[in-house]
This record gives structure tokens, sequence and C-alpha cells, in this order.
């Protein structure tokens, strides 16, 4: 991983450009969270590649010193995982909503944990569609009135924890935003796991989520190293993983300590010492056209 | 054609059609003569009806025809499909034990004077060692016997191919040898003579596809992802098993968006990405490509053409999805056509459409078809000394510590900007789908949109002035008729235009402006034939006269008489000599 000469700080991630989210968005706590990790990281912002998709969380992507790619609504983990592939030593850190995410995006965040590639994948989880102004997503509790559901939402409730642990996802974590301390430690351990890192990052939303607010999760979350059943266990982790009036767990929720990232398994690339991006020039096919005389 | 042989094998699909064909193109080449390759069969992979068309001459020729001289038939039903397409005095060879030749088809055949020859594959097949596996080999032994080619040739041929263990080399030998001899001493089938010749020799038999992957490979590609699609599937195949050889990187994404974004973010991350589909994930990857244009972010896409609407005729071919690449993606942004006219053309435009694609940082598609990528060119070997890896306004080394955010999106004459990547000692900035500053940053201020919508239109002139005009073949002089055509119809084109030169029309006086660069279009070298000319024709295997009608709307010109075909097959050499044939007929 190249690191800055000079350890950097937090200050050196400022944008001149002013955020724009709602006063007491979730977002200004991830975004505080993210800065203060990769500072402790030793990550300058030359040092890493943020990659955006679109929505309110994704409106962060100017607003941060750093390399960043703003993409496609959903679709901010392939673009990270095309990066990642074409340069090994670079952190990559792919960043959604939960509506791009588990609608347009779910075949990419799937298949990113499928392949178990060596990146970070932070989603914001606010349950609701912010910037097109308050449409239910997969995470909106059933029944809540939204606007394009004003008798309430029918759909039932998607829970994208279990759905990655059904993936067998080398790595779960879940942050809340009412708790920067504890998100920037659980994105710190996302950027440290080799593999694909999942971040589930539970956020108020003081426009529209009325029913999930920050009262309602202050007053339920804990931490998994307070509960002394705990163990790093998929099964286990399956058990604490919904949303429930009796308690929300947070921390991070599996590790596979054994985990081998997509790029690790490629036998073919095993010699390499170099990164892709540092790999283009002409090559010689002079033996492979011999195959077709 | 009298300048021609045509072989066609026919068999159901799992009979080794393709592979029996392959081999006896690679022996005919190594035998001197010159051969093209064409395949067809169904969407499904056992049971259907499988075809190769070889056609053999002893001059350069890149077209399929019409008639067929030696008919292969490996299954009864092939017999039926095909008898049609014998020439009288032509030859059928059946697999005798296997079927026999019923009593219509038999009096058919002696009513054309087609010569039947039962072969017993299987017994022979047996007899040398082998089994029910070695019947196309000596069926291969028989063919060659007609033709009354060097033995030799064919049994190392195959014996090169089928060369796993000592033994299947000697039973493969001898299966040729079984099949060669069982045709007796008669060695005089037919009375046209070619003369072989050593140039060929040396030549490869290679698809568009395996053309285009070789260009991949040369061009520093390191990262190749793509969903399977016929007909782009054999790159993806060629890739996983060749390129990853040398260190590419080749991933079989769980769909088309997948591909298409991962190239992004390689290719923004500093390689060289590409991906490959065919229509229908072509139009998956349209959001992707638009991104591409917006970020200034070099990008590579192989589209393979094949009939639509809809799942359309998917293992055959068309030129119908042009007007879709040129006008793909949302909004307004510069993007680059290539479309290829051959195997050589493959290879070339694979390695100028990364140099273009990285010099004006903008979306490249290169356009092929399902003829072009799965039939086989005879052709000399890959000129590899010029080609040159060209980055065009990548930032490295020193240089980085002098870059300001605002360097990459400047607003440029050329409407290029400095591009350098993440990971590099330089000022950050943001590649952003908004529309965006010079920085980088979101904008939704009309003064700063505005110039910056011109600098990336900008890049249109510069690259019209640097892009090579269409080349030209015939009589540039004094034409009377001038062909306009695109892509994959160049062979069939210029093999028709040979064909019309050996014959004794009067008028036959004629130019062809082969586009290759088709987007954006460099109109004057054909505008100018057309003055030359007093007819004009534009030649096209789609229904609306697509290339014709981008003419138009870039030059004001209508190209009135246009040559279209989309019955999912290609053009064939009397499509083109007939049509010729008649305008001359007329002056």
């Amino acid at each position: 991983m190249a690191k800055q000469e000079q350890k950097p700080a937090v200050k050196d991630f400022h944008s001149p450009v002013t955020p724009t989210w709602c006063p007491g968005c979730g977002d200004f706590a991830i975004w505080s969270a993210l800065k203060q990790a990769l500072a402790a990281e030793s990550i300058g912002p030359k040092d890493v590649l943020l990659c955006f998709d679109v929505g309110c969380n994704s409106n962060m992507a100017d607003k941060i010193n750093a390399y960043v790619f703003k993409g496609l609504h959903g679709r901010a983990i392939p673009v990270a995982i095309g990066a990642k592939l074409a340069n090994q030593g670079l952190p990559v850190i792919a960043i959604g909503g939960d509506g791009g995410t588990l609608d347009e995006g779910i075949s990419h965040l799937i298949h990113g944990v499928r392949s178990n590639y060596n990146i970070t994948f932070l989603m914001h989880n606010n349950c609701d569609f912010g910037l097109t102004t308050g449409q239910a997503t997969p995470t909106t509790w059933v029944g809540e009135k939204m606007n394009t559901a004003p008798t309430g939402v029918i759909e039932n409730r998607m829970n994208p924890v279990k759905l990655v642990l059904s993936m067998n996802a080398s790595f779960i974590a879940r942050g809340f935003t009412g708790n920067i301390t504890q998100l920037t430690s659980l994105i710190r351990a996302s950027i440290n796991h080799k593999g694909f890192s999942y971040l589930d990052v539970l956020q108020h939303c003081p426009t529209y989520n009325h029913f999930q607010d920050h009262q309602w999760l202050a007053d339920r979350v804990y931490d998994v190293t307070e509960d002394e059943n705990f163990k790093n266990d998929r099964d286990y982790a399956y058990s604490i993983s919904e949303i429930e009036e009796s308690g929300v767990a947070t921390g991070i929720l599996y590790q596979d300590p054994e985990s081998i990232p997509y790029y690790s398994r490629l036998e073919y690339r095993r010699d390499y010492q170099t990164a892709l991006k540092d790999e283009v020039k002409h090559y010689d096919i002079s033996e492979l056209m011999n195959g077709f005389q | 054609m009298n300048s021609r042989y045509v072989i066609k094998v026919a068999g159901a699909a799992g009979q080794g059609v393709k592979t029996s064909g392959l081999v006896l193109s690679k022996a005919l080449k190594r035998a001197g003569f010159c051969n093209f390759g064409y395949t067809e069969y169904p969407s499904l992979i056992r049971g259907g009806h499988n075809v190769f068309q070889i056609e053999i001459s002893d001059k350069a020729i890149n077209s399929i025809t019409k008639t067929v001289d030696v008919l292969l038939v490996l299954n009864e039903e092939s017999i039926g499909l095909h008898r049609e397409e014998l020439a009288d005095g032509g030859i059928i060879v059946f697999d005798d034990g296997a079927f026999s030749i019923n009593e219509e088809h038999a009096k058919h055949f002696q009513e054309k004077k087609i010569q039947v020859i039962p072969v017993e594959l299987l017994k022979l097949a047996k007899e040398s060692g082998g089994t029910a596996l070695m019947k196309n080999t000596v069926s291969l032994g028989a063919i060659w016997k007609i033709f009354g080619l060097e033995i030799t040739i064919l049994q190392d041929t195959v014996a090169g191919i089928f060369n796993k263990t000592e033994d299947m080399i000697k039973i493969n030998r001898d299966a040729v040898r079984a099949g060669y001899d069982s045709l007796g001493d008669t060695d005089s089938y037919f009375e046209k003579t070619f003369t072989p010749k050593d140039e060929f020799n040396n030549h490869l038999i290679i698809s568009g596809n395996e053309s285009t992957a070789l260009g991949a490979i040369a061009a520093g590609v390191r990262l190749y992802s793509s969903y399977p699609m016929t007909p782009a599937s054999a790159i993806l195949t060629y890739l996983a098993k060749e390129g990853t050889k040398l260190g590419m990187v080749v991933k079989q994404a769980e769909d088309e968006i997948t591909a298409a974004n991962m190239v992004v973010g390689a290719s923004f991350n500093g390689t060289r990405a590409m991906c490959g589909t065919s229509g229908g994930g072509f139009d998956l990857m349209q959001e992707t490509f638009s991104l591409a244009g917006m970020t200034e972010t070099p990008f590579v896409v192989v589209v393979g053409q094949r009939p639509g609407p809809g799942t359309g005729v998917p293992t055959w071919t068309a030129q119908g999805d042009l007007d879709v690449v040129v006008n793909a993606g949302h909004g307004e942004f510069p993007r680059i056509v290539l479309a290829p006219g051959d195997s050589t053309e493959s290879f070339k435009l694979t390695l100028e459409a990364h140099n273009l694609a990285e010099k004006y940082q903008t979306p490249v598609v290169f356009l092929t078809d399902k003829y072009l990528a799965e039939s086989f060119f005879c052709t000399p070997s890959f000129v590899l000394s010029d080609n040159k890896v060209d980055r065009g306004k990548l930032v490295t080394g020193a240089d980085l510590s002098s870059m300001a955010k605002e360097e990459r999106y400047k607003l440029t004459n050329d409407g290029v900007s400095q591009r350098w990547v993440p990971g590099d000692n330089a000022n950050t900035f943001v590649g952003n789908s908004d529309e965006h500053t010079p920085k980088g940053y979101s904008t939704e201020i009309a003064d700063e949109i505005q110039p910056m919508f011109e600098k990336r239109m900008r890049k249109y002139s510069t690259i019209l002035s640097e892009l090579p005009d269409p080349e030209v073949f015939g009589d540039q002089e004094n034409p009377s008729i001038c062909i306009i055509s695109w892509g994959s119809n160049k062979g069939v084109i210029l093999d028709a235009m040979a064909e019309l030169e050996d014959g004794n029309t009067p008028d036959n006086r004629m130019v062809f402006v082969h586009y290759s660069y088709v987007w954006p279009i460099k109109p004057d070298t054909a505008l100018e034939m057309m003055k030359k000319a007093s007819h004009t024709l534009a030649i096209e295997n789609n229904y609306g006269g697509q290339f014709a009608g981008l003419f138009q709307k870039v030059t004001g010109v209508q190209i009135t008489d246009r040559l279209t075909k989309y019955d999912s097959r290609p053009f064939y050499l009397e499509d083109i000599v007939d049509y010729l044939t008649d305008i001359m007929s007329k002056k």
C-alpha cells in the first residue's frame, strides 16, 4: 500500500466544496469518519480511490479531497473492482446507498461479494431515496407511507446483511452514524481486510425517514463486543442480523480470517510483481501467431 | 465461379464439422492454395445442422459463393439440404454404412452428372486402428484424393493437431491414408487446374475474432471483461486461454453492465482494458458508454453484430447496429467507430482502437459482425514492427508534480486535456459523471457547463483532422461505377471487382471506397469518387442502408442506389457480381 511520507492529517482531505446535505443528515458522520479512518491508516488523498455512485451519499464525491470517481446510480462496485484490478496496491473504497445498491446495483453487490475482490464497500443505509425526494427502497419498513407508496409499502423488507452472509461474504460490519468513533474503526478494519468488505452504515435521514430515525437507532444499537455470547461465526452473525425492537447489532459481525481475495486466486498472476497499470506496452504475439499457420 | 473450387462439409452439431473444415483449410493453405472458411450453425449445441464451407483458389480470395463443387455429408439430412447447391458435374462424398443415398436423390445426381462417392468411414477408421471419432479424418483423406494433392501435407497437418500421443498420431495418419486410398487410382475429378503458390504456405488461417484477440494482446490490453454473447464469445474464450498466459486478467463478468463498468474503472486507474459483446449486450452497456464520454475515460468495446431486433437470429450475420453505436448513450459526446474489413484490419484496428481511445479520451466502438468474426481468412502474418502504443496525453514521471487539479479537465483547443491516474503523486481530481468544472467538481452553472460541453465536442474536429481517409480500390482516375461500403463487405466487393475484370464486360471501370473508420465520417474521398463516376451505389448488410443514411446526414448527398441484404446471410460473391453486371448492362 502506497503511503505518504508524512503522516496525513484529517484536514488534508478538506475540499473547498461545501456539503449540500440536510442539517442533521447522517452523511456528515460518514464523511467525517471516512476522513478520520484514512488519516489514521496513513492513507493520504493521493493514495486512495473513492468510487461513488449517484444519490445523497455520492454528493460527497467533490466534498472530499482524494482521487475520486463518481459514476452511475448503483454501479460504484464494478468501477471499483476494475480500478482495483488495475492497481492492487491502491486502496479502493466504493460508496453507495441502499436504494441504488439494493435495487439497480444488486447484482454488482452479490457478485462482488461472491468474487471476493479486495475492495471496501460502504453502504449508506438510510432506508429511503433522499435525492429523488423520499421514495421507498428495499430497506424501507413495510407499511411506511412514502411518496410513491402513499398507502404504505407492501413489499417485504430486505436485509442486506443476511443477503451478503448467504453469499459467504468474507467481511461484514455494521455501523451507525450516531457513533463516529466506532464507525471510524469499522472503516479502518474494512480497509485492512483482505477481500470484499461489506460495511452497512445505518444512518439517519432527517427529511424522509421518520420510522428508523436517529433516536430509534440510538436506543437499540449495541456493539457485538458487548455481547458475551458473540462468536465470529456465520451462523451467529445470521442470528443477530435483524434490525429489531430488542436490539440492533453493530461492529464486525463476521470476518473470515482465511479470506483469499480474487486477485490472489489468479494462478496466472502469481509471479507478477507489477500492477496491470504498469504493464501497458506492446506485446510480441509472434509465437501465438505461429499457432495459426 | 471459374476462379475457385468450393468444398462444403455438412453434418449434425457435434459431428466435428468445424474441426474437419479447419484441418482442411490449414492443409490446403500448406499445399499452396488460398482459401476462405465460412461457418453456419444454429443456436443450439447438439442435433442442429452445421456447415463449414471452404472456398479455394490460387489467388487471394475473401468471400463465399453459392455453388459447391465437393459436398461431404456426414448425415443423411445434409443430402437434401444441400444437393441443389452442387454444381453440375460436382461430387458428393457420403458416409457409406451410416446411411445411403435414396432413389430420388440418386436420380437427381444422375441427371446433374454429379458423381456419388461412397466411403465407408467407420470401417476404414476401425481398420486404421481408430474409433468412430476418426471417421472425419478418413473423410478428409478422401477429399484430398479428389483434388489429387500430396498426401503427406494432409497427414502432417492432421498429425500436428491431434498430437497427444504417438499412437494417436499414427492412427490419424493411417486414417488419412485409408480415406485417400479408398478412391482408387483415379486422379482427375475436375477440369479446372490451379497452380499452388509458395506464398500461401506461411499464411495464417485465422478468424476475425482471433485476430481481434491477438490485437488486444499486442495493444497491451491487461483486462478483458465480458459476458458471453455470440458472436463475440470467442474473443473471451481465446483470451481466457492465451491472454492469461501473458498475465492478462480475463474476467467473465455477471452481465454486460459490469463488464463495461470494470473497463471504465480499470482504464480510469491507468491500464488498458476492453469488453466485448453483441448488439443486445451493448444496449445494456449504453449508460456506461455515456459515462465514459462524460468522464473522458478511454473505453474500447467490441460489438459483434448479429441480426436483431430482440434475440434476432443469434448465430447469423448482419450490419444492423451501426446506427445504434453511432448514436449510443444518452446525451451528446464524441465517439469513434471502427469497422474492420478482414482479419488483418481486425488485428491492426484493435491496436488503433486503444490508441485512439487514449489519445482522445473518449469511447471507441470496434464494430464487427458474425460473418467477419467467425469466418477464417487466409492471410499473411500480421506485421508487428509498425505497431506502437500511443497513450496520448497521459502524464507520467516528473511531470506529475506540476499537475494542478484543473489541468485534468482543462478547456483545451483540441478538446483533450492531460490525464493522470489515482495513486500518482499529483494533485487529485474527480472523474465526475455530473457535469463538472476543470477540477472535476460538479456544476450546474450555465457559464461553466457550456464551455466544458464545447471542449468535449471539440474532440470531433481534432479526430476528423487526424483520422485517415477511407481506403480506395480500383480505378480512381476514370471510374464509371463508384461503390461505397464499410466493414466486412470489403472482401466480397474486392473479389467481385476482380471477377468482373476477368470477364469481358465492356464498362467495368469500378472504384470502391472502403470505410473502416466509419465514424466520424471523412466524406471527401467518397465525394470525389462519386463526382467522377456516373453511377454510385452503397452496399450494406442491413435493411435501411445505415451508412448511406449517416453519409447523407453529414454531407447532404443522398446515395439512392443501395444494395442491401437482411436475410441474416452475408453477401455472396454472386450477389455483388450480378448486381454490378446489371448496372453495367443498363449503361
